[in-house]
């Protein structure tokens, strides 16, 4: 939460659960109002905006004017309930019929742009928003706010979860079995049946369901027909969505060790050992993608103490080369990869504990990420065929 | 990152064979010691560390009792393009390649910086204190050029790693307790942390006991293990901080400190 909208204040201001509208454009206003340069203004306009032709109807309308007195008018679509990712293409085109100066909206002349206030809006409704080039704002200090003349560009982060949680349907990720859930969606390219995919993930077709629910919410998946087979998952935004409820130290349980004879010992050890383990973090992700000499080598395994004692390591508050725990669930052992002698994880699990993870991890995640999107091929096979 | 493609190490490989073979039935009392030998030990961890394992140097311990009297050793060095320098046993190339062929000080036979060799001479060789343990524990191993089409590769006595460290920390102790510090070369240090990493603790142990058993080399060893506790054994100890100073801005600092005191402590509660 920005430290600037008390969070109580939020609450206060709900009426049964949803947003009154002057009050949530009021918030609003007042949040861009302080991020403008001095001298700039922001007023509601005050005119009856009467509904147009066409259906078009204008919630509510700002005058944003620089100090040289130019001026454009923000056509405001007020949502009192979370904009969910998908509603943003309806959304597009209201904005686009809006914002087309041959369609006349009785009250308003002169220059238009518009955006969309809502009590709250996710990583993923952001994202699309963004991509559609549509200014937001929500109550809880998420903003992107775009003009052209007068120019002004403003960004700002507010919450990533959703306040308001209780009275929407659930929205996280977190939890091992929502975990398993998505690894499956990740790691095998569509199209396959909620039971097709639980059969082969050993995942319950329920909790296959439950997460297909929310993830459709968020467009990151597509089924064929309202109860049919998933047609279509968005690996890029899912691995995004997981990464806003996964959290890589806080979930797994890692120490800090120390192999002072160095990494490449370390890893003969691991070559010449039999119980489970999987490495994830730099040492894997720079087999497809080197970014800078991994330094860092993170192993998963089933026993730690047991682990430590046959690797030769040391517990190390300072100075630590490997960090080995026990993961949050056993899915980072499924679907392992092995190379030279080495088993990592698999490359989706690799990439959620970069992106979340410590020191370069995120930088990491992304050149990962770039070959995975130009190597789909290899490591997203059809449900059809195992691995 | 360094490799032994590196144009440094395939001419001071180069060098040490040219040498070798010049010298001929010599060979018998030769033991490769140095840098050169630490990399016969270490190779394995070379391309670790972004930094050179050697430089242009080879260095030669001669063992005086198995030395033949043919070829003399300073012809056979100049068949092989070396000329003697003003310095007892220094050897220089027009490449830049240098020998030093050192004798341990306890079988020197004179006093003087030159070692006494019979129809040799004392010029041919220089005497060193520290380097006692060439005369005790040593293997063979083949030591083969680098450099692609060169197929050179000949058996030669190679110092344990026991006496190899125990020869770094002489010359790290001298330097150290020479005035001001400023000749110590913190490379000297890091062969020493290379020597730790590769070598089983154990297996070091056990021939540093061996060394300290013998009678030619028990009072160069005792002293280069006390100077070993002091420089190596904690954090801040000066042997500790040239290993990291050395890789400075290379390898992550606080992981080398504690790397190299991890594997000191190990080897100084083995020694007990």
């Amino acid at each position: 939460m920005p430290a600037d909208v008390p969070f109580d204040s939020l609450f206060s201001i709900m009426l049964n659960g949803l947003y009154s509208e002057t009050l949530l454009l009021g918030e609003v206003a007042d949040q861009l109002r302080c991020r403008l340069p001095p001298g700039w203004s922001l007023e509601r306009l005050d005119r009856e905006l009467s509904a147009g032709s066409g259906g078009l109807r204008v919630d509510a309308a700002l005058t944003l004017r620089d100090p040289r007195g130019e001026s454009t008018t923000i056509i405001v679509e007020v949502k009192e309930r979370p904009l969910e990712a998908r509603a943003v293409g309806s959304l597009l085109y209201q904005s686009q019929r809006l914002l087309d100066v041959s369609v006349e909206v009785p009250g308003l002349d002169g220059r238009r742009d518009f955006m969309i206030v809502s009590p709250f809006l996710g990583p993923a409704a952001k994202e699309r928003l963004s991509d559609a080039g549509i200014s937001y704002a929500d109550a809880t200090g998420n903003m992107r706010f775009v003009t052209n003349r007068p120019a002004v560009f403003i960004e700002t982060e507010g919450a990533i979860r959703n306040p308001w949680r209780e009275n929407v349907p659930l929205r996280t990720l977190q939890g091992r079995r929502s975990a398993r859930v998505v690894r499956a969606f990740l790691d095998y390219r569509p199209p396959y049946g909620t039971r097709e995919l639980a059969a082969l993930s050993g995942n319950a077709p329920a909790s296959i369901s439950r997460v297909a629910e929310l993830l459709e919410r968020d467009a990151i998946i597509e089924r064929a027909s309202p109860r049919g087979a998933i047609v279509a998952v968005d690996w890029k935004r899912l691995l995004s969505r997981w990464a806003v409820d996964y959290d890589f130290t806080g979930i797994n349980r890692m120490r800090p060790c120390l192999e002072p004879r160095g990494l490449p010992s370390l890893f003969q050890k691991l070559r010449e050992t039999e119980f489970t383990y999987a490495v994830t973090g730099s040492f894997a992700a720079s087999r497809y993608a080197p970014l800078a000499e991994p330094r860092l080598a993170i192993v998963y395994v089933v026993d730690p103490a047991d682990a430590l004692m046959r690797l030769g390591l040391r517990p190390a508050d300072t100075g630590a080369n490997v960090l080995i725990g026990e993961p949050f669930d056993p899915v980072v052992f499924e679907r392992t990869e092995r190379d030279e002698g080495i088993t990592y994880a698999r490359v989706t699990q690799v990439a959620v504990d970069l992106m979340t993870g410590p020191g370069r991890g995120p930088a990491e995640a992304e050149g990962l990420i770039d070959w995975m999107e130009a190597n789909e091929e290899a490591w997203r096979p059809p449900l059809t065929r195992t691995t | 990152m360094a490799t032994p493609a590196d144009p440094n190490y395939l001419r001071a490989r180069s060098g040490l064979l040219d040498a070798l073979t010049t010298l001929g039935p010599l060979r018998e009392a030769v033991v490769l010691v140095g840098a050169q030998a630490i990399y016969e030990y270490t190779r394995d961890h070379a391309g670790d560390y972004a930094v050179s394992p050697f430089t242009f140097d080879a260095d030669l311990a001669l063992i005086p009792e198995l030395l033949a009297e043919d070829p003399r050793i300073i012809d056979a060095m100049r068949n092989a393009g070396y000329s003697l320098t003003d310095q007892p046993g220094i050897y220089r190339r027009d490449d830049g390649v240098r020998v030093d062929l050192l004798v341990p000080e306890a079988v020197g036979g004179r006093v003087g910086r030159g070692a006494s060799l019979g129809v040799h001479g004392d010029r041919a060789a220089r005497q060193v204190r520290g380097i006692e343990g060439a005369l005790v524990s040593r293997r063979p191993m083949n030591a083969a050029a680098l450099a692609d089409g060169d197929e050179r590769t000949y058996e030669i006595n190679v110092a344990g790693p026991a006496p190899l460290l125990v020869a770094k920390m002489h010359k790290l102790l001298d330097r150290v307790n020479a005035a001001g510090h400023r000749r110590i070369n913190s490379k000297d240090a890091f062969d020493v942390f290379r020597l730790l990493q590769a070598v089983e603790t154990m297996d070091l142990i056990n021939e540093i006991n061996i060394l300290a058993a013998a009678e030619v080399s028990d009072e160069v060893t005792s002293e280069a293990m006390a100077g070993f506790r002091e420089l190596f054994g904690t954090p801040t100890g000066a042997g500790t901080l040239l290993v990291a100073d050395h890789v400075m801005g290379i390898e992550d600092r606080e992981v080398i400190i504690a790397s190299s005191v991890a594997l000191s402590e190990e080897l100084i509660e083995g020694m007990g």
